[in-house]
Parts: C-alpha cells; sequence; structure tokens
C-alpha cells in the first residue's frame, strides 16, 4: 500500500454569484498516494480545475478537510497556505506563468530562494534540472519572450521542481503548447514521475492522461470513478483501458 | 472617450490629481492675493486715509524751529501738501504679547488725531463712555489690550496708566514696528501728561507729488533740520520704509507659498504623465481599435487633452474659492504684524491668473505624455504597443547576488521602473527640501528665537540704558560697581545720512569685540578704528558700494569719510544702515545721550535692575528696556507666524507624500497583479511581497533623501537669502541643525516606508486562484 500524500473528507466548494450559489465540489472524500501520477479528468464546469486548486492549497475548501499527510490544510490561513505550497508542492500551469521581467535562471532561482538560502546548492540542483529538460546555458539566461512555448513550458517545470516538492500539480500543461512541445513537455513529467514523482495533473487530452498511473473522473462536482493504469511497459492496453473508463463515465 | 474611461477607471488616481490640483491652486491664488490686493491694501488705505509719504517726529515745539521748517518745506519743490501738529513724543515700554514693547511714542490729543487734513487717525472701534488711550488696532489681539482695561506705560522713570478707550488705524505711524507710533488721548489727559514734563513736540505729516521720492525728502529734509538743530530730536519715517517693514511677514507667507505652489505643480505634473503613459500602455489594444476605425492621432489627442483640461479648470476654479474659506486666518495672522485692517473680497484677476496658469500647467503635461500616441500606427497599438520594460539587462541577476532573495526582487524592481523612480526622486528631493526648511526654523525660530532675533535685531542683550552723556561716566561707575552686570557695553543708534545717498541707521560702539551677536558682520570686519565703517550688504550692494572703498558720511551738519571695512546685516533697518566706533561718530558730532547693552548674571531680576538705575540717575536716564521681555513680545509674532508655515508645510508635504506614494503604489500594483498572483501560487505570502514592493522604492527614497538633504542643506540659507532680501538679509546665516536634519531625514525614510507597507496592503487581494481562473 503506497502511503497517502493526500486525503480528503467531505471536500465541499461552492461559489455565490448574485445570490444563486453554484456547488462545484460536492463532499468529495479522495485519497493521493506517494509516487503515483493522478490524471484529473472531465467535461469543461466539472470541477477538475477546482479540486486541483483545492487539493493544492491555493484555494480554500467551502465545507470538509484536507490533510496533507498529518496537517490539516482547510484550516490554514492565506500566508501558512503560502508556506505550505512553497515547501512541499509544485506547479506547472497551462498559461506557464513565467515571469517577463526575470530571466530563465532568475525564475527558477526565485522559487528555489523562497526555501533555501543555500545559493550553490539551489544553483547546482537548477542546472541539473535544466539539463534534464533540455535547457541549455545560453537560454538560462534568457528573458520569457525569447523562448519558445515548449521551452518557457519546460522552464516551467524546473521551476515546480527546483524545492523538491513532495507533489507536483500541474494544469493543463500542454494545453497551450503544439502537439511536438506538449509532447516534450509530457516526457518531461514522465520522466520525473518515473524518478519517484507524485504528480497530480488535470487535462483534456487523452494522449497527457495516458502518461498517468490513476486517473479519476470528475462529473458535477463528485468523482465518478477512477481506474488504475497499466504500467508504461503496456501502453498498448494502457489506451484500451483509458478509453473503455472514459466510455463507462459518459466522456 | 478613451479620457473618460481612464477617468472613470482610474477614478483613485483622478481624485488624487483634483485634490493636489486643488492644493496648489489654493496656495497660488493666497500667494496671488498676499503679494498683489493684500501687499496694495497698504497703498488702498494710505490713499483713503489720505496718509504721509514722510513723517517727522521733532522733540520740540520751539516756534522758530517751526517756522524754520516750515520754510524748508514750502520750498521743497517735491512736497506737495503738509502740516505740522502738536503732540508729546517720548520713549516707552508697555506690555504685549507676553512681553514689553519699547519705542518712540507721539502722543496726541485725540481731537487733533482724528481730524488732521493729512494722516489721520481712524477710528476702528470705541468702547463708549471710556475716556482714555486709543490703540492701534494691532494690539486688540492682546486679551489684556481689550477695551475698557488699563494700559499701562514706563516713561523713564514714570508709569502712567490710561484705560483703553478704542483702537485706531494710522498708516505710517499705527504699528510699534514705524520708528514712532501714535497714541491718541483723550483730551483731559493728554493735558494731564503735558503737565507731567512730557517733552512738547512736533510732528510733520507731508504729502508729496510721487511717493517714490519719499526718502529722498526725508534726507533732505532731516539733513537741513540737523544741520539748524543739531541738539533736536528728530525721528523720520519714509512711505517706503514703512510699507516694507509693516509687510515683512506677508512678504515671508508670499515668497513660501509660491515656493510650495510651484512644487506641488511640478508635482501634478509629473503624475499627470505617469498617470496618461501608463493608461495608454494599458489600453493600446483600445487605441489599435480606434486607429483602425478610422479616428487620427490628433483627435484622440484632443479628447485627451480637453478632458483633462475641463478637469483642471474645475479643480484649480475650487481651489482658488476654497482659498476664501482660509485666507480670514491667514489675515488674522498676518494683522498682527501689519496692523492694518484687510477686508476680504472676490478678487477676480489672482482668480482667473490661478486657473488659467495651472490649468495650462496641466494642458502642457497632458501634451507632453499623449503626444506619443502618434508614434503608434493602429497594427502596432492592437499587437499592444511597445514592451513597458526593457528586458534585455538583467539588472541584478538572483545567481550572482549575495544579498537575500527579498531585496533581490526589490531592487530588480526599482532597476527596472524608471518613471517611478523619477517620480520618487523629485517628490522626495522636494520633501527634503521641506525637511530641511522645517529642521532649520526649528533650530533658528521656534524652538530658539535667538539666531532669528540676532538676524532681524542685530544685536540681543539683557537690558538697555539710555543716559545723557553727562551722567555717563558715573553710569559706568555704576555698572563697574553692581555685581549683577556681567557685561556693559555702549550700543547706540542713531542716525546719518550717506552723502548722495539716503539715510541710514548708525550704531555705535567703542568695542565691537563686546557684542554678543559677532555674526552681524557678514563680510570683511566691524570699523576699529575711527575712519573705518561697515555698511548694511543690501545697501552697499544696491550702491555698488565695496570693502575697502571710501564713503562719505553727514550729520549734525558735518561730513566726514570712512573706509569701508566690512558689511553688516539687520534686517530690523530695512537694509539701511552702518557701523562706527564712537570715535569715529565724533568726527561728525557729539552724541548727547548714549545707550549701553547689559549682559547681567543669570537669575538676576532685570525690570528690578533697570528700576535701580532709574532711581539712582532720575531724569537723566532718558531709555530703559528690558530686552528679553521686548524679544518675547516681538518674537511671538515671527514664531507664531513661523510655526504655522511649519506646520503647514509639513501637513501640505506629508499630503504631498501621501498622494504621490498612492498614485505610484497603485500603478506599480497594478502592474505586477500578473507577477504577484504568479509569486503567491509559488508560495510567496503577502507579507513578503508588501516587504519586497515597500523596498523597491527604497533606493531611490533614501538615495534621494541622502543627496537631496546635503544638498537642501547648503541651499537652505542662499534661498532664504532669496526670500528675505527685500527686509535687508541678503546673506542668510541660520544654523543648519546636521542632527535634527539626520532625524527628519530617517524620519522621513521610514514614513514613506511604511506608508507604502500599508497601501501595499491591497496585495492581500491577489490571490494565486485569480490568476488561475483569468479573474
Amino acid at each position: 500500500m503506497k502511503p497517502i500524500i493526500i486525503q480528503t473528507e467531505k471536500l465541499s466548494k461552492s461559489f455565490s454569484n448574485k445570490g444563486t450559489i453554484q456547488h462545484v465540489l460536492k463532499n468529495i472524500d479522495l485519497e493521493l498516494y506517494q509516487g503515483d501520477f493522478t490524471i484529473i479528468m472531465g467535461a469543461s464546469g466539472a470541477g477538475k480545475s477546482t479540486l486541483l486548486y483545492a487539493l493544492s492549497g491555493m484555494d480554500t475548501p467551502t465545507l470538509g478537510t484536507i490533510h496533507f499527510q498529518n496537517h490539516c490544510i482547510s484550516d490554514y490561513s492565506a500566508d501558512e497556505l503560502a508556506v505550505f505550497r512553497r515547501k512541499h508542492c509544485g506547479f506547472v500551469f497551462q498559461q506557464i506563468y513565467l515571469m517577463d521581467s526575470m530571466s530563465i535562471m532568475d525564475n527558477v532561482l526565485m522559487a528555489g530562494l523562497l526555501v533555501t538560502k543555500d545559493r550553490k546548492a539551489l544553483m547546482k540542483k537548477a542546472e541539473s534540472l535544466f539539463e534534464a529538460v533540455g535547457i541549455d546555458e545560453a537560454t538560462q539566461a534568457k528573458f520569457p519572450t525569447q523562448i519558445s512555448g515548449g521551452e518557457a513550458q519546460r522552464v516551467g517545470i524546473v521551476r515546480a521542481l527546483i524545492n523538491h516538492p513532495q507533489i507536483l500539480f500541474a494544469d493543463e500543461p500542454t494545453g497551450a503548447l503544439n502537439s511536438k512541445t506538449g509532447t516534450e513537455v509530457l516526457d518531461t513529467l514522465s520522466e520525473f514521475h518515473r524518478q519517484g514523482q507524485s504528480i497530480v495533473m488535470v487535462t483534456h487530452d487523452i494522449q497527457s492522461a495516458l502518461r498517468g498511473n490513476r486517473i479519476l473522473y470528475l462529473k458535477d462536482g463528485i468523482v465518478l470513478g477512477e481506474c488504475q493504469l497499466k504500467d508504461y511497459e503496456e501502453s498498448g492496453r494502457r489506451r484500451e483501458q483509458l478509453t473503455a473508463f472514459l466510455n463507462d463515465m459518459g466522456w | 472617450m478613451l479620457a473618460a474611461s481612464n477617468i472613470r477607471k482610474r477614478k483613485k488616481q483622478t481624485i488624487v490629481i483634483i485634490t493636489l490640483i486643488i492644493a496648489a491652486a489654493c496656495m497660488m491664488n493666497i500667494w496671488l492675493i498676499l503679494a498683489g490686493d493684500y501687499k496694495n491694501n497698504f497703498d488702498t488705505q494710505h490713499d483713503r486715509l489720505h496718509s504721509e509719504h514722510v513723517t517727522m517726529a521733532i522733540s520740540s515745539n520751539d516756534s522758530k524751529m517751526r517756522e524754520f521748517l516750515d520754510t524748508a518745506l514750502k520750498e521743497d519743490p517735491d512736497i506737495s501738501e503738509y502740516r505740522m501738529d502738536d503732540g508729546l513724543l517720548t520713549f516707552g515700554t508697555f506690555q504685549y504679547n507676553g512681553g514689553s514693547i519699547s519705542t518712540n511714542l507721539m502722543f496726541m490729543d485725540e481731537k487733533t488725531a482724528f481730524s488732521r487734513s493729512i494722516g489721520k487717525s481712524e477710528l476702528i472701534e470705541k468702547k463708549q463712555g471710556v475716556e482714555g488711550i486709543y490703540l492701534p488696532i494691532l494690539y486688540a489681539n492682546d486679551e489684556k489690550l481689550k477695551l475698557g482695561n488699563d494700559f499701562e506705560v514706563i516713561i523713564g522713570d514714570q508709569v502712567l496708566t490710561f484705560p483703553i478707550a478704542g483702537y485706531t488705524n494710522h498708516i505710517m505711524n499705527g504699528s510699534h514696528n514705524c520708528m514712532v507710533m501714535i497714541l491718541a488721548l483723550d483730551s483731559e489727559l493728554y493735558q494731564d501728561i503735558k503737565d507731567k514734563q512730557l517733552p512738547e513736540s512736533t510732528f510733520v505729516s507731508v504729502r508729496l507729488h510721487d511717493k517714490q521720492a519719499g526718502e529722498i525728502v526725508e534726507t533732505r529734509i532731516s539733513e537741513l533740520f540737523s544741520e539748524q538743530y543739531p541738539n533736536l530730536q528728530m525721528i523720520s519715517g519714509s512711505y517706503q520704509l514703512v510699507s516694507s517693514s509693516r509687510y515683512i511677514s506677508q512678504m515671508i507667507a508670499a515668497a513660501i507659498l509660491s515656493a510650495m505652489a510651484f512644487i506641488v505643480l511640478l508635482i501634478v505634473m509629473i503624475v499627470i504623465i505617469a498617470n496618461v503613459i501608463t493608461d495608454i500602455q494599458e489600453n493600446m489594444k483600445k487605441l489599435g481599435i480606434l486607429k483602425a476605425i478610422g479616428y487620427q492621432s490628433r483627435q484622440i489627442i484632443l479628447a485627451y487633452m480637453f478632458q483633462m483640461m475641463l478637469l483642471s479648470v474645475l479643480s484649480s476654479a475650487f481651489g482658488a474659492l476654497l482659498t476664501y474659506s482660509l485666507f480670514p486666518s491667514v489675515n488674522e495672522m498676518m494683522i498682527s504684524q501689519t496692523g492694518i485692517p484687510y477686508h476680504m473680497r472676490f478678487l477676480p484677476l489672482p482668480f482667473l491668473i490661478t486657473i488659467a496658469f495651472i490649468t495650462s500647467i496641466v494642458v502642457i503635461a497632458v501634451y507632453l505624455s499623449v503626444h506619443r500616441i502618434k508614434r503608434y500606427e493602429a497594427i502596432r497599438a492592437l499587437r499592444q504597443g511597445i514592451p513597458i520594460h526593457n528586458f534585455r539587462k538583467n539588472h541584478v541577476p538572483l545567481s550572482n547576488s549575495r544579498m537575500p532573495l527579498l531585496p533581490c526582487l526589490s531592487l530588480k524592481t526599482a532597476t527596472v521602473q524608471a518613471k517611478q523612480n523619477i517620480i520618487v526622486c523629485i517628490t522626495t528631493v522636494m520633501l527634503t527640501l521641506v525637511s530641511a526648511f522645517t529642521a532649520v526654523m526649528l533650530k533658528n525660530v521656534i524652538l530658539d528665537i535667538t539666531p532669528m532675533i540676532d538676524m532681524v535685531a542685530g544685536e540681543t542683550a539683557d537690558s538697555s540704558i539710555s543716559i545723557d552723556t553727562e551722567t555717563e561716566a558715573e553710569l559706568k561707575d555704576y555698572f563697574q560697581q553692581d555685581p549683577r552686570v556681567e557685561k556693559s557695553y555702549l550700543f547706540h543708534s542713531g542716525s546719518l545720512r550717506h552723502v548722495n545717498g539716503v539715510s541710514l541707521v548708525v550704531t555705535i560702539t567703542d568695542g565691537f569685540n563686546d557684542l554678543n551677536n559677532q555674526m552681524v558682520c557678514v563680510e570683511g570686519r566691524l570699523p576699529r578704528y575711527k575712519n573705518e565703517t561697515a555698511v548694511a550688504i543690501k545697501y552697499a550692494k544696491d550702491q555698488g558700494i565695496k570693502i575697502g572703498d571710501e564713503i562719505t558720511f553727514s550729520t549734525d551738519g558735518k561730513e566726514a569719510s570712512y573706509i569701508v571695512s566690512g558689511y553688516s546685516q539687520i534686517a530690523n533697518n530695512l537694509g539701511k544702515d552702518c557701523f562706527l566706533t564712537r570715535q569715529g561718530y565724533e568726527r561728525m558730532g557729539k552724541l548727547a545721550e548714549a545707550s549701553y547693552y547689559l549682559n547681567l548674571k543669570p537669575g538676576t531680576d532685570i525690570d528690578a535692575f533697570n528700576e535701580d538705575v532709574r532711581n539712582t540717575f532720575h531724569e537723566h536716564v532718558k531709555a530703559s528696556v528690558n530686552i528679553d521681555t521686548v524679544i518675547d513680545a516681538t518674537s511671538g509674532v515671527y514664531v507664531a507666524l513661523m510655526s504655522f508655515i511649519v506646520v503647514a508645510i509639513v501637513l501640505l508635504g506629508s499630503l504631498i507624500v501621501l498622494l504621490v506614494l498612492y498614485l505610484l503604489v497603485r500603478t506599480l500594483l497594478n502592474q505586477k497583479q500578473y507577477e504577484y498572483g504568479i509569486m503567491k501560487a509559488l508560495g510567496f505570502t503577502t507579507g513578503q511581497l508588501v516587504l519586497q514592493t515597500a523596498l523597491s522604492f527604497m533606493p531611490v527614497v533614501i538615495c534621494s533623501c541622502v543627496i537631496g538633504l546635503i544638498i537642501n542643506s547648503y541651499l537652505i540659507n542662499p534661498l532664504a537669502s532669496l526670500f528675505l532680501s527685500n527686509v535687508g538679509i541678503v546673506k542668510c546665516m541660520f544654523e543648519i541643525p546636521v542632527g535634527l536634519i539626520i532625524v527628519f531625514g530617517v524620519g522621513l525614510i521610514i514614513f514613506t516606508f511604511v506608508i507604502i507597507c500599508i497601501m501595499s496592503l491591497r496585495i492581500k487581494r491577489i490571490t494565486p486562484k485569480a490568476l488561475l481562473s483569468g479573474e
């Protein structure tokens, strides 16, 4: 049995707009395990991103609890959540969100220096991560507006991993990329997963979802079903398995 | 449309601009009123009361003397009319404003005073049923000098008491800073004091064809008179001297207000430029659409300018109108110095000038910032125009820096926010000027008035005793034997004429090394020998007199030449004075009486000491003055005025800081909202981002503050000299309180830091979720 990283109990999230209350997440009980590459799928408006924000401490639930290991993060203040995120989580965004006013290297170091003051060790870690994602030294000195979308997203992954997060959250990381660069990014994520990194990724794309080993399907704010995919080596069967699961879910 | 959307979208920024315009308009209008109508009020009142251009108070009513004077005045081609009246000229001391005033007094029968065809006293207020003395209106603000109270005046060794029957307005002699002050008395009381051996005297009122000739005629008549009657005392005043001396405070206040108004206007300009440029950058796409559908740059520019012009006209009109609710308190403060009532009314000219000037400044600022619209073609604008920052240089690489993360990130922000830095720099430098001014005024006026008094009065001591020269030697012996006397020295003032020039106040002393205030000499040295003189720097500069030149003075009908050994400076004499040794003065004339200044041992009762001197030497004592109380009385006005100005400037300065920082922080946060969202998502706390924002302002605030304070510490005296040159202070020598200025500088930096932190608290509203969901 894999250790649990995140556990939710009756997790609910509602939005109120001009007197109308919209329940986006409804009493979700969920466990996320260490080492998993969890994929969250569902139709638009199913609550995928809302769930991701809640799990990652970007947003607070309306009701219910979220435990990260032994800590109940749903009770945390905004600043406590910020500290939690910097220490335990990494984020890869669909819009990448690099800071245009900083060089590539600084974008990464900025996140790293929040956690450690050991600049040397941090630089070493950044360089090894850059090497792992194929970003050379010349590119590291550039600014985000001077590199391609694929490169930018790989920088985003480096930034997300610089603090050795226990879990990496990715919100449609290939959504803004073309298919070739999207594949490169997914390869990078798969590689890190293979090295033991826990990942939770929201996606619409079956090709992206196939990189995971656990699929959660959300519909109308509840986890309608989940499936464990076979190992990477059996990629052909994984696709069939996923397609069947999604068909069952009404995809 | 664009401009309207700018105003709608940037409501708070617009409110800030409006507030600054209102403040600038208010100050500018007050300044214009003070410098124009308020100053002209002297002329208006002067004309209305048919006042004198030259006055002479003579310590005699001898008929031959009057005949001589009558002939001289009749024959003078510059004089249009004149009259002579009876009066009682004396030197007296009375309590005022918590201290005492010592001045020349001319008592006049009320019937004469209120009915003279030239220079009559105007009755402002009268207490029915009280027959007594009529004081100038400026004393009405003293609680102890209210109508019906007793007015006590010490003359020689006598104390005279009169009930206060009313207040008067006399233009040329209605204040203690007019050489001689006229006091109207009930006829019976006048007769009473006449019998108490007060010298029967003559008051001469002269009107000229051209008032500008006042000083020349005054000098000419004085010269003629002193040649004929060297032993008679004549105290004269001219239109120029009195109009300047009664409006010193008004001139200082006007100069400070004008400077402040221009500072605020400069800030308004900068803020408008920054605001419009930011708006254009943010609305680039909208601009592209407008251009794409056929709007011309000119139309868009005009729309912006019209909108801001309208805003400026309305705000400045409001600010100028606001003046009229603030002016009564300014007037109240000024009247204690001028002593001439001023009736507030709407003045269209300053009102229109204020609106026109401020609107022009605003239009120029808008044009300077908006003309760049011409450069953007439609397609370029649609593609979001130009990048806001130049990212090609990484000024503070995190990999190489040894600083902690937050200062590093702050420095990064600071290095790319050029506009922000310029605005902060200009604002901070302006505020350092305010800080330096405040510190200097605190040190030299408010906390300790001595430096200001030294500059205004030239010399201060504890007591001054005037005695006839026959008894002088005995008095000196008395001082030597009295253990209460620490130091006594001759310090006598009189008047003489610079041949081919005007009448000057001369200060005579035996040893200039004895003076308490050696700073009275601002260049060269005070005279040591009988053929040397030191001349007022303002007069010397005006006349082109250099150190080493030889100039000729005359008095008592004799002339003598002196070498100029240095320049002196005393504001009281409005820059028309000189210094001579006693031997030097006696080359022309003998002193009839001599005034001695005394430093008494600490704890000595000065009044008791003066009384002892009066009791010892009786009628030989011409005047005894407790200088400490005189300083208290006269300095009160300066301290109150300066305190008011300092408080106003500090409040205004703080308001400007608040408004400018508010604008900058808001603009910065708008620009940084996206980045701060990312940073929050990555784990930055609100506190860290607030700190980072505040720190990003600090390098430029600290540098500008240090540079500004150093520069302004050197500039403050030349600037003050510029403002005070009209009153004879050409070389201001206020002590620069370095410690206080450093404290102010540190205070300014801390204040700025705290304010930015408070204003940045809206970062709390930036959430990572809002960024992700595209809010």
